[in-house]
């Protein structure tokens, strides 16, 4: 209980809601802004980080994050340009409901249902998340290791369309992550002799290349067209939400679940997991040949989907340290730099941050709604901002942001690496997701490995047969196993194909 | 296949680099497992990336090679970001952001003078912000004699 007071004044306090707020607002503008996705959003932040507390730093996150994947649903509405990948799956059908002078159903329901979605979230998580993190006070490097194991694996086998691409994206990852002193046997690798690179790849400079760098040279490398200007009136928001709400709770709960459970499952985010809940509404729906016309229907399920995805994703992210998606892979990283490591202990030793991260969250969903009915009221302002001015300003501010994060023009290069990394992965159609994963999981599972090899005297066997290690092993065999399944049944590879085409995040 | 033989190179000089890593004294597995399985696993992908590559071309010929044009926009965002590397210690953040981001302003709206009036406001905002508030070492340069 005084753990829970401290954490609240830990969240009220003006300097932290002012960074909140501040960080919401960067977060719908870039949100909506197509070309620059919540992941862009989130790496930008990052250098920003270094100058708050932590309790503010992860506010900021926590808020970015919910307003970016509410945001990119503005242009998508609005003008069928997703905002952000996350609301691909329901960009043609939102559009379409445009089109049937419906825009401001759409949008409201978009605002209503995603700050809910974002909600249920949370409440799962705040469910969750102590219970497991009591479980994995247990846990020794045995559990360690098959926890990293089986979130590489979800990272290749349910996040991406293609298994060998993601294989190799991960692989990439893993070893980038062992360039560095930073390693159980202490030996610099693949150093090069330079000083730099003793200290390992700095994360948040490689964060900024792949992920806004990339951007803006996939931008470069565009036709860049002027965004065409938004046609829409928009009238009041919320007129029809009740009946919305009455009308499609069962639809609106199961893309909750989804949304949750798929954010859960480490390399698989908001995106797909908004084309998952669109694909199970269809599925389910009594009338399945309204979908594609300008039905709300799946617009509902799908919108709520992705904003439960966000909370989800922090469930392994805070236990286990294993980000659930590209988003709690950075918050991750921050957290570290902060000191709030994450994993069991932090609920024990620190509960009122916990409490403090959990507030945030309700907080940043509630706020979801006024300011993004701001948004929404003015987006046709908000998407005239010229993309060829924007993007060569992001730019500069990458060029900072990764010049703070060394203190050197070291920073400036590495990004620039990263960012053509992520550049030529993404052209040559490699999902960036699991290199992500890889390079944030790479020490852990190595670590894990060689201290459980230490303790089982080299003995492999050791690795399975303790109960938990031994079920997490067995419960990573099943999910290497669905590929198979899939390839003998040849059923869902039309729905990956759809997943393929789309712009990844 | 290209991908896929590139991925499988980068995996072979992994493999050749790690065993060149020391041995742990009294233990199987030294700093250079890892990444030798790392290597080896990336040889195996690689592959097999390569040979599926190399089966779907037979049946569909014509890859959609793209047009240079597109590639000169990219090509001036490196560049701008290497000639900053390489001129920041010694130009000064300043000089060195406005002639790495004008030109690529330029190139995207072909307004000089805007570009330059633009970048040129946005380093020094940027320079203040980051400099003066948040105490990042951004470099002076040669405009030392007037900075603070």
């Amino acid at each position: 209980m005084d753990a829970l007071l401290k954490g609240f004044s830990l969240v009220f306090e003006w300097h932290t809601m002012l960074v909140v707020l501040l960080a919401s607002v960067f977060g719908l503008f870039v949100g909506a802004i197509p070309g620059l996705t919540a992941t862009m959003a989130m790496a930008l932040l990052v250098p920003l980080t270094f100058f708050l507390g932590p309790i503010p730093a992860v506010g900021a996150m926590i808020a970015c994050s919910a307003m970016a994947i509410f945001a990119g649903d503005i242009p998508g509405t609005l003008l069928r340009i997703p905002g952000t990948p996350a609301s691909a799956a329901y960009t043609d059908e939102s559009y379409a409901m445009t089109r049937n002078g419906q825009a401001q159903l759409a949008l409201g329901a978009n605002l209503l249902f995603s700050a809910i979605g974002g909600i249920f979230g949370t409440l799962v998580l705040i469910l969750a998340a102590p219970t497991l993190a009591d479980f994995a006070t247990r846990f020794s490097s045995f559990e360690y290791f098959w926890m990293a194991m089986l979130g590489l694996t979800c990272a290749v086998v349910i996040g991406a369309a293609d298994m060998p691409k993601a294989t190799i994206s991960l692989l990439i990852g893993l070893a980038v992550a062992t360039i560095g002193i930073n390693n159980p046997a202490g030996a610099p690798r693949f150093t090069f002799g330079n000083l730099n690179l003793i200290s390992g790849v700095d994360f948040i400079a490689a964060m900024i290349g792949f992920f806004a760098v990339s951007e803006i040279l996939r931008y470069a490398r565009s036709d860049r067209k002027v965004l065409p200007a938004v046609q829409q009136e928009l009238g009041h928001l919320f007129s029809n939400c009740g009946k919305l709400m009455r009308q499609y709770w069962l639809q609106q709960l199961r893309g909750n679940a989804v949304g949750t459970v798929i954010g859960a499952l480490p390399g698989a985010g908001a995106d797909i997991a908004a084309w998952v809940a669109y694909a199970v509404s269809k599925k389910f729906s009594k009338t399945p040949e309204k979908f594609g016309t300008g039905h709300v229907e799946g617009v509902i399920e799908s919108t709520s989907a992705n904003n439960a995805a966000l909370g989800g994703a922090w469930i392994p992210a805070m236990v286990f340290g294993i980000p659930g998606d590209t988003i709690t892979a950075i918050v991750i990283g921050v957290l570290y730099m902060k000191g709030m490591n994450p994993g069991p202990s932090m609920f024990i030793k620190n509960p009122e941050n916990i409490y403090a991260i959990f507030t945030l969250f309700i907080v940043a969903n509630l706020l979801l709604l006024p300011l993004g009915w701001a948004a929404i009221k003015m987006a046709r302002k908000v998407l005239s901002v010229p993309q060829a001015i924007l993007m060569p300003s992001i730019l500069l501010f990458c060029i900072v942001g990764a010049y703070a994060a060394t203190n050197s023009s070291y920073g400036v290069l590495l990004m620039l690496v990263f960012g053509v990394l992520g550049f030529v992965m993404e052209a040559r159609g490699f999902p960036v997701a699991p290199a992500i994963l890889g390079l944030v999981l790479g020490p852990m599972l190595e670590e894990s490995f060689i201290n459980s090899m230490t303790s089982a005297d080299g003995n492999l066997i050791g690795l399975v047969n303790r109960p938990v290690a031994g079920t997490l092993a067995v419960l990573c065999a099943v999910v290497w196993l669905v590929p198979v399944a899939e390839l003998v049944r040849g059923k869902f590879r039309g729905a990956r194909r759809v997943r393929a085409d789309a712009p990844g995040s | 296949m290209a991908s896929g033989l590139t991925a499988g190179a980068v995996g072979i000089v992994i493999v050749a680099a790690a065993a060149n890593l020391p041995e742990a004294a009294g233990q199987s597995f030294g700093p250079g497992f890892f990444p030798s399985l790392i290597g080896k696993a990336l040889i195996i992908a690689g592959l097999v990336l390569a040979i599926r590559a190399w089966r779907d071309k037979r049946l569909l010929t014509g890859s959609g090679a793209s047009a240079a044009v597109g590639w000169i926009g990219s090509a001036l965002v490196v560049g701008a970001l290497l000639a900053y590397v390489l001129l920041a210690d010694w130009l000064g953040f300043h000089l060195t952001a406005i002639l790495c981001i004008a030109p690529v302003m330029w190139l995207f709206t072909r307004r000089l003078v805007m570009s330059i009036a633009i970048t040129a406001i946005g380093a020094v905002c940027v320079h203040a912000a980051f400099y003066s508030l948040l105490r990042v070492p951004l470099p002076w340069g040669v405009l030392q004699p007037i900075g603070w």
